[in-house]
């Protein structure tokens, strides 16, 4: 056959795709099929139950015909010489050869300039952007398109973004996830999301059913470490965004009977960092702040990761999450006074109390590496309470070689004997 | 120094009014040459000197023009000023797919040009019914008026229209969906010239909006009603009994029709050459029996998912309609290789057929090619998901007829060349960025 019929082939096939997706709303998958030799006349796009299939033998021929006339179209789109008949043409080759192989950025970069010209609808490129993570769940260049498609709508609704949108990119997101292990781009596009698609207000609500969501997605995928890191990410967030009247009661309510019923004690939440940090809790930014962040953490150490380690054990992954709620639960105490220290130092404000913190902070740092001293810790309760859970564990664990570097790290990093 | 000279002379012969092409040809020769040029040329002899700048710009070379290349850039001051160059002479104007276009660069152009007859402003989207009243009130001559996709168009512009401009002979209303039956009822009362009536995918108009078209414009030949399913029967058989003149005739995706309509056309037009009924699924052979028997003239016909027909009807357009051109049989899934084969040992076959599309009729095989050898004027045949098709079928009709296309879900055997060389070039764009 010429060149000529296997365009005409190629075109077909990239309009059957083309009409595919835009008449079906919820595609759920697209896939190439293995098929190397075709010997019936038969269409070669596979439709069923919402997923597209493209047989193999075709993408050669498809894949070609799509990059040899794109910069064609492209060049005259440039010149504005691209007819309104033919921009569809174009953007179905677009959709074939990103379908087909979506980590060429010069593709991408040919839709935004389709949508700068507002020739294609935002909301069908975010549609058929999800399609190409079904396929490839790890291609950058997909997420950045999304990332720059969120930006426009964001603009377009002067900032004021519907739930809908932020819980339909959490959802694209989990399943990129759950398509391709440890996938970072996905968990880094959720945090992308995280960051500029919530408002202040919402964001408190979405942590917290975000964490129950990392929860879930730890108890299925124990060694995968995006999905630590992005708890861990959420529970440091916790600290940055607050508003006194909401507390996660889960979280606040396992401390409760877990440390201060059985001690007779009975608190506010706004009294419970008070409790855990003692002395050094005076010099907390606001009242209340830490409340969430220490009744994550606490919960974290003493249920989750006691939990899954006992179902799991052996998994690095899972060390390493703990050893983040360690030391940061350790720290807190300190670090709450160093920077007090220097911020009362920096009000002072002489030369000489200058030179001091400097050298101050130099031997503070040189101290927590090397000469720690185990008795820095005493005097905070919440510092006892950890101390006391890793005796506990390594008790259970420490003949195992993980658990073996995991004392290692207690004693040579931590401090703690 | 050499260049310099060179320079001056040219300022010389450019500066001066009397350079000697001025001077050999009087003024209205030149003015007929310019006459013969297209627009980008008469724009750089604009810019020549002054004498032809004011011969190039003359009204009387801007009588027809045509902005399609230049659409992205074309906006309201063009116009404006293109109206005020061209005043009285204008006759044609195509702004096709000048978006930027609004209204009120169409209203000084109405106001500047009255003697405009064919305007064409297919996908200028802004234009509203403003416009419509403008050229209503001020171009009495307008005969064609094409407003395909301008969408915010409504009934008000076509009952301005039929005020203003009885001399319409063409108009197309495609895609402006907001058309009822009212505005194509007034049209038709007011522009009893209509030759051509073309209106794909106006939804909203029904049967009695044809039948009062019908009524009013007995002189109509082309007909587009493609998308219009609310179209019945009742409607194609007054236009059939009214314009017998009828011979372009489109009412693809009108699937409440029945055999009733097409049995209408059979008897009242003869001189049909072009029918497309694709998706017309309730059409059945017995109606196309009667329109082959009297239909002689029939050329391009779309039969695409009339899923009724079966071989019967290729027999009787092969027996009655010799000058078939381009025949469409997609997804008319009862054909086989006996229709086939009558159609290509009829008149029509040995001579005139061009196009034979044949995809998804899964009962078609191998011997249907082996049936099309005879088929000397063939250029392409579609044979898409006719699974019964092989490789070997049609290299053997290739064999016979070397020219012709044939299009199938077949890889190419060896890889394009001009694919190659482009791939080469996308790396290379690809390495640069």
């Amino acid at each position: 056959m010429t060149s000529t019929e296997g365009d005409d082939m190629s075109n077909r096939i990239l309009r059957t795709i083309k009409k595919i997706i835009e008449n079906d709303r919820n595609i759920d998958e697209f896939g190439i099929i293995p098929t190397p030799y075709n010997l019936k006349n038969k269409s070669p796009v596979l439709y069923e139950d919402h997923c597209i299939g493209l047989e193999s033998w075709c993408v050669k021929h498809v894949y070609n015909y799509a990059c040899s006339n794109l910069f064609n179209h492209y060049q005259q789109l440039k010149k504005g010489k691209l007819c309104f008949t033919k921009v569809s043409d174009f953007n179905n080759m677009l959709i074939g050869a990103l379908l087909i192989n979506p980590h060429v950025t010069t593709f991408w970069n040919m839709k935004r300039e389709l949508i700068e010209r507002e020739l294609l609808n935002l909301d069908d490129e975010m549609y058929f952007s999800k399609i190409v993570l079904s396929h490839k769940a790890k291609a950058t260049d997909v997420f950045a398109y999304r990332r720059w498609l969120l930006q426009r709508i964001k603009k377009k609704l002067d900032h004021q973004i519907p739930f809908s949108l932020i819980q339909n990119e959490f959802s694209v997101t989990h399943m990129a996830s759950e398509k391709s292990p440890n996938n970072y781009h996905s968990w880094n596009h959720r945090i992308w999301t995280m960051e500029n698609m919530t408002s202040y207000n919402q964001l408190q609500q979405i942590i917290y059913s975000e964490l129950s969501y990392t929860q879930e997605w730890i108890n299925s995928h124990i060694s995968e470490h995006v999905g630590y890191h992005y708890r861990q990410y959420l529970i440091t967030l916790t600290t940055k965004v607050f508003i006194s009247s909401t507390i996660y009661r889960s979280y606040f309510d396992f401390v409760v009977s877990e440390f201060l019923k059985p001690s007779g004690v009975s608190l506010t939440p706004k009294e419970i960092p008070l409790h855990f940090l003692g002395k050094s809790s005076k010099y907390l930014p606001s009242e209340g702040r830490y409340t969430n962040y220490i009744c994550i953490m606490l919960y974290d150490l003493f249920v989750l990761v006691d939990k899954l380690n006992a179902t799991f054990p052996e998994h690095e992954a899972l060390y390493y999450h703990r050893r983040f709620l360690v030391q940061h639960l350790l720290n807190l105490p300190l670090e709450l006074q160093n920077a007090n220290d220097i911020s009362d130092n920096e009000n002072s404000g002489t030369k000489n109390s200058v030179v001091s913190i400097g050298s101050d902070i130099r031997a503070n740092k040189w101290s927590k590496l090397f000469k720690v001293s185990p008795n820095k810790y005493e005097g905070y309760t919440i510092c006892e309470l950890v101390i006391r859970c890793d005796k506990k564990f390594l008790a259970e664990n420490g003949g195992s070689r993980e658990g073996e570097r995991y004392r290692k790290w207690l004693s040579n990093v931590m401090g703690l004997k | 120094m050499a260049i310099d000279g060179v320079k001056q002379q040219l300022n010389k012969v450019f500066a001066e009014d009397d350079a000697l092409i001025n001077k050999k040809l009087p003024k209205e020769l030149l003015l007929r040459i310019f006459s013969y040029l297209d627009v980008v040329s008469l724009c750089r002899c604009a810019q020549v000197s002054k004498a032809w700048n004011i011969l190039a710009l003359d009204g009387s070379n801007w009588q027809r023009i045509d902005l399609f290349d230049f659409q992205k850039d074309v906006e309201g001051p063009i116009i404006e000023n293109i109206s005020r160059r061209c005043g009285g002479f204008l006759r044609q104007l195509s702004l096709r797919g000048c978006q930027s276009i609004a209204d009120g660069s169409m209203k000084t152009l109405a106001q500047l040009c009255p003697n405009v007859e064919d305007l064409n402003l297919n996908g200028c989207k802004k234009l509203t019914d403003t416009t419509c009243n403008a050229l209503s009130r001020h171009c009495s001559k307008l005969q064609k008026l094409n407003l395909d996709s301008c969408a915010a168009i409504t009934d008000n512009s076509l009952k301005a229209l039929s005020d203003g401009c009885p001399n319409l002979t063409h108009i197309n209303i495609s895609w402006c969906s907001n058309i009822t039956e009212n505005g194509v009822e007034a049209l038709a009362r007011g522009c009893p010239r209509l030759r051509s009536f073309i209106s794909k995918g106006c939804k909203h108009i029904t049967s009695r909006a044809v039948i009062c078209l019908a009524r009013f414009c007995h002189q109509l030949e082309v007909v587009n009603l493609q998308g219009c399913s609310n179209i019945r029967d009742e409607a194609v058989q007054s236009l059939a009994e009214k314009c017998p003149r009828l011979h372009y005739l489109c009412l693809s995706g009108c699937s409440a029709l029945t055999d009733a309509s097409l049995i209408a056309l059979a008897q009242q037009c003869p001189l049909l050459s072009t029918l497309e009924v694709a998706g017309c699924s309730q059409f059945t052979d017995a109606a196309f029996q009667a329109l082959a028997r009297s239909c002689r003239y029939l050329e391009k016909m779309d039969l695409d998912e009339c899923v009724l027909i079966t071989d019967a009807t290729l027999i009787h357009l092969a027996m009655g309609c010799p000058r078939i051109e381009y025949l469409t049989l997609s997804h008319c899934e009862l054909i086989t290789d006996e229709g086939i084969r009558h159609l290509s040992m009829s008149p029509c076959a040995a001579e005139n057929l061009t196009v034979l599309e044949l995809d998804n009729c899964p009962l078609v095989t191998d011997a249907s090619l082996e049936h099309l050898t005879s088929c000397h004027n063939l250029q392409r045949v579609e044979l898409y998901d006719c699974q019964l098709i092989t490789r070997f079928g049609i290299r053997r009709l290739r064999n016979h007829l070397p020219n012709i296309k044939v299009h199938a879900y077949f890889a190419p055997v060896t890889p394009p060349p001009t694919a190659g060389g482009t791939r080469q070039r996308y790396c290379r764009c690809c390495v640069i960025l």
